[in-house]
C-alpha cells in the first residue's frame, strides 16, 4: 500500500454544468486511489460525487456564472468532501433536507434517491450553509480495512522449477 | 392548449415559448403565429418550455420540427425543457432526440446556448498537494473534460500530455516548502488555456525561461531531464512563464485542431 501518512486537500471550482460530472467523479476517485484507498472505496466515492454534484448543478447555482466548490480532504483513515453551491436559500436548504431525512420516494417515482444513496454510502452527512450564504453538503466516509484488496501472494510452491 | 411567450431574463436573444394542456392539430396555427411574431422581432432562439404539457399529437411535432428549421434557417434554434418523463420516454422512442435536444430545466439549456452561440469560456480551478502521485489524477481530470466537451481524442490525448508536463514540473522543480500547486484551466469550443502556478527558486524559473525561450534543454540536467517543455512548446500553440515573488506562473495555449 502507498503511503498515506500525510493529510492531504483538493479544492476544485468548476462550472454549474453538467457536462463536468464525469471528469469531477473520475478525479475524486483516481486521487482516492492515489491516497491508497480500494477499488470498492473509490467507486462508492464516485456514485456520492456524481450525486452530490449533480444535486448542486441541478437545485443549486444555477446564474450564468454559476460554479460548485468541491474540496476533498484525505489521511490515513478517512475521506471528507464538501460540495458547496450558490442555491443558498432558506427554502432549498429545508427541500434538501426533506429529501435527506424524510422524503422516501415511491416506486414510481423517477427521480428522488440520490441523497439516500449518498447517506447509504457515507458515514457522516451534514448539511448547512457556508459563511457566505452557500448551501454545503458535508461527507465523512471512513476508510473500512476490509474493503481493502488483499495483497497477493504467491501460491506455495508457484516460482519453484518443476523437478524432473 | 395555451402559449405564452416572453423575453428571457437572463438572455434577451432567448425567447422562452410556454405551451400548456394537449398540444394537438388545432394548436398548430397558434403555434405558427407565435414564431412569426418571434421572426419578426428578430429573436431566433426559442426554449419552447413543456413543463405543464399534458399530451403532444404527432402533427403538433411536425410543426415543432418545422418551426426548429425556420429558425436553424435563421441561425438559430429551438430546444424542448422540462418536459414530463412519460411523454419524453414517448418522444425519445420515436427518435425525436436525433432532432431537438431536450433539457430537464431552462439553467441546463441556457448552459448549452452560451457554451454553443456566446462562445463563453469556461473557468476551472484546483489546488492539489505537490505530491506527483496526484497528477495521473490532474491529467485525467483536464483530457476527460476536453473530451466530453466535443474535442477530438488526438486534441484530449495532446491536452493530457501537457498538463501532465507541467504539472510534474511545477511538483519537481518546485520549492520544497511549497503546500500546494494551483491549476487554472479555461475552455470554449475553439481554445484551452492550461495555467500552473508554483513556489519556485528564482535561479530555477531563470533556468525554465532560458529552456523555452531558446528552445534548448537545461544547462544543468542536460542528460537526463529538459525534454518535457520542448514537447509542450511543440504540441501546444503557445507557452509562456512569468516569475514573480509568489512563485512561477506557466501558461500553455492548445488550440482545437479541425477534424
Amino acid at each position: 500500500m502507498k503511503d498515506t501518512s500525510k493529510e492531504n486537500n483538493y479544492n476544485l471550482q468548476f462550472p454549474s454544468d453538467l457536462d463536468y460530472i464525469p471528469a469531477m467523479r473520475q478525479f475524486i476517485a483516481e486521487v482516492a486511489r492515489s491516497e491508497g484507498y480500494s477499488t470498492k472505496f473509490c467507486f462508492r466515492t464516485e456514485i456520492i460525487v456524481d450525486e452530490l454534484c449533480t444535486n448542486a448543478i441541478l437545485h443549486g447555482s444555477k446564474g450564468r456564472n454559476g460554479c460548485v466548490i468541491l474540496e476533498a480532504y484525505f489521511n490515513n483513515d478517512i475521506m471528507k468532501l464538501c460540495v458547496k453551491d450558490g442555491g443558498g436559500k432558506k427554502v432549498n436548504i429545508e427541500n434538501l433536507k426533506r429529501a435527506v431525512y424524510n422524503s422516501k420516494p415511491t416506486a414510481d417515482d423517477t427521480r428522488g434517491r440520490g441523497m439516500d444513496i449518498v447517506q447509504m454510502l457515507a458515514d457522516e452527512l451534514k448539511i448547512d450553509l457556508d459563511e457566505n450564504g452557500n448551501t454545503q453538503v458535508n461527507i465523512v466516509k471512513k476508510r473500512n480495512m476490509d474493503d481493502d484488496e488483499p495483497i497477493l501472494k504467491p501460491a506455495e510452491n508457484q516460482n519453484e522449477g518443476t523437478e524432473i | 392548449m395555451k402559449i405564452s411567450r416572453e423575453i428571457s431574463s437572463v438572455d434577451e436573444k432567448i425567447v422562452l415559448c410556454q405551451l400548456e394542456g394537449d398540444l394537438d392539430i388545432s394548436g398548430c396555427n397558434e403555434l405558427d403565429a407565435e414564431l412569426s411574431s418571434i421572426l419578426e422581432a428578430g429573436k431566433f432562439f426559442v426554449m419552447a418550455i413543456m413543463e405543464k404539457v399534458t399530451d403532444i399529437s404527432s402533427p403538433f411535432i411536425g410543426k415543432l420540427i418545422e418551426c426548429r428549421q425556420q429558425l436553424i434557417n435563421k441561425g438559430g434554434n429551438l430546444v424542448i425543457v422540462g418536459l414530463p418523463p412519460d411523454l419524453k420516454k414517448g418522444m425519445l422512442l420515436m427518435g425525436i432526440d436525433k432532432i431537438f435536444s431536450f433539457y430537464n430545466d431552462a439553467h441546463l439549456a441556457y448552459n448549452r446556448f452560451h457554451w454553443d452561440y456566446v462562445e463563453t469560456a469556461h473557468p476551472l480551478k484546483l489546488t492539489f498537494p505537490p505530491k506527483l502521485e496526484c497528477v495521473p489524477a490532474v491529467r485525467l481530470l483536464i483530457s476527460g473534460i476536453a473530451k466530453q466537451k466535443g474535442y477530438s481524442a488526438k486534441d484530449s490525448f495532446r491536452i493530457e500530455t501537457i498538463a501532465d508536463e507541467i504539472a510534474n514540473n511545477a511538483i519537481e522543480h518546485g520549492d520544497a516548502t511549497q503546500t500546494e500547486i494551483g491549476l487554472e484551466f479555461y475552455i470554449d469550443r475553439n481554445r484551452i488555456e492550461l495555467s500552473i502556478k508554483n513556489k519556485t527558486h528564482l535561479d530555477k524559473a531563470d533556468n525554465l525561461k532560458y529552456i523555452i525561450n531558446s528552445n534548448k534543454r537545461s544547462s544543468v540536467d542536460e542528460k537526463t531531464f529538459g525534454r518535457g517543455l520542448a514537447m509542450v512548446k511543440l504540441i501546444s500553440n503557445s507557452i509562456n512563464v512569468a516569475v514573480d515573488n509568489t512563485g512561477t506562473y506557466v501558461k500553455v495555449t492548445k488550440t482545437k485542431e479541425k477534424d
